[in-house]
Parts: structure tokens; C-alpha cells; sequence
């Protein structure tokens, strides 16, 4: 399992808070993404299917604005409806812009998770909780 | 001067399950070993059940 923030994503997180040449204001990270990728996500990945297709994927918005905690810490919280992302979730994923525009080859990877295996049916509803630690 | 600065970015995950409104959180629970994941915690009080890998 590999836990990463991208290498664009730390670019991004850097034009965000320096406000750099190609800071935009709209490209904050505000969605989380699944899909059932077995493929390990790679520091030079820029979308989910960097590294191969991905055959299913959901992504929204977060459910609040993301909250801090001390001393870095930013969690992230999103919620898989019951009815959708009914599949086997591997990887789960965050991005720099609307969920509108999200898919699984949008240059708008920032950081991820892989390596897990949850079967997701339209029994349950899954809350992902995602934290970024900054130290 | 030449100074290095290091920020190490550490991502971590958790995945809470909810029961839909048809399925009390026994019937989750047992919906869950069914299917295959693993039960990391049940909180009774919250109405739900905690299967994701928490490191």
C-alpha cells in the first residue's frame, strides 16, 4: 500500500499557498474520489489512470469544509452513497477541482491512497475520512 | 546562505460504513463479514461500523 501525495499535488499545494504563477483560485482540493484500481499510485501520476485504466470510479465533493488540528493535520471527510461506488474500492484519492470535472483521467490528482480492498454495496453508505499531515 | 527546508506530507485513511435506513447495524455487521471486510470497530452509538485500515 502506498500513500501519497503527488508530486502535482505538492506543486499545487505550494501555487495555493504562495499564490505562484499558476495559482487559481478555483483549484483548491475539494473532492475525493474511489475507483477499484489495483494499480500502486506513482509520485509522477497526474489523474487516477495515470498508470492504466480504471474501470470504476466515483468522486464528490467534500461533505464540509475540511478541519484542522494541531500541529498540521487537515481531514478531509467525503460520503459514498448508498447507491453509488458499488464496487470493490482499492484506492481512494483527492483532487484540485470540482467533482464536475473529476473523472478518472482529469489532470487533477493530488493525493492517494491504494492498496485497500472494501467491498462496497448498496446496503451501507461509507464515510471516508481522509487526513493530511503536515510536518 | 543555502538552507534546506523538509515537509513530509503524511496521508492516512479511515472508511466508516453507514446502514442504509432497510439495515439495523447488526444486520451491517454481518453484511460485512459476508462480503468479505474486515470489522475494524463498531460504534454502537454512532450507528456504525468502522472497515477501513486505520494506520
Amino acid at each position: 500500500m502506498a500513500a501519497i501525495v503527488v508530486t502535482r499535488g505538492k506543486l499545487r499545494i505550494g501555487q495555493q499557498a504562495s499564490e505562484s504563477t499558476n495559482y487559481n483560485a478555483a483549484r483548491n482540493i475539494q473532492v475525493m474520489s474511489v475507483d477499484d484500481s489495483s494499480v500502486a499510485f506513482d509520485a509522477a501520476d497526474t489523474a487516477l489512470n495515470t498508470g492504466g485504466a480504471v474501470s470504476n470510479e466515483f468522486d464528490a465533493a467534500f461533505d464540509a469544509t475540511p478541519t484542522e488540528a494541531a500541529p498540521a493535520v487537515i481531514t478531509h471527510v467525503m460520503t459514498v452513497p448508498t447507491g453509488s461506488g458499488n464496487f470493490t474500492i482499492r484506492r481512494i484519492a483527492l483532487h484540485d477541482d470540482v467533482a464536475g470535472t473529476v473523472s478518472t483521467s482529469s489532470t487533477t490528482l493530488v493525493a492517494g491512497i491504494d492498496g485497500q480492498s472494501l467491498t462496497k454495496t448498496s446496503d451501507f453508505a461509507i464515510v471516508f475520512t481522509l487526513t493530511i499531515t503536515y510536518a | 546562505m543555502k538552507s534546506n527546508v523538509t515537509v513530509t506530507l503524511d496521508i492516512k485513511m479511515q472508511a466508516w460504513a453507514i446502514p442504509s435506513p432497510g439495515m439495523d447495524l447488526d444486520g451491517l455487521v454481518q453484511k460485512m463479514k459476508d462480503i468479505g471486510n474486515q470489522v475494524l470497530e463498531v460504534d454502537r452509538a454512532g450507528n456504525r461500523v468502522l472497515i477501513g485500515k486505520v494506520e
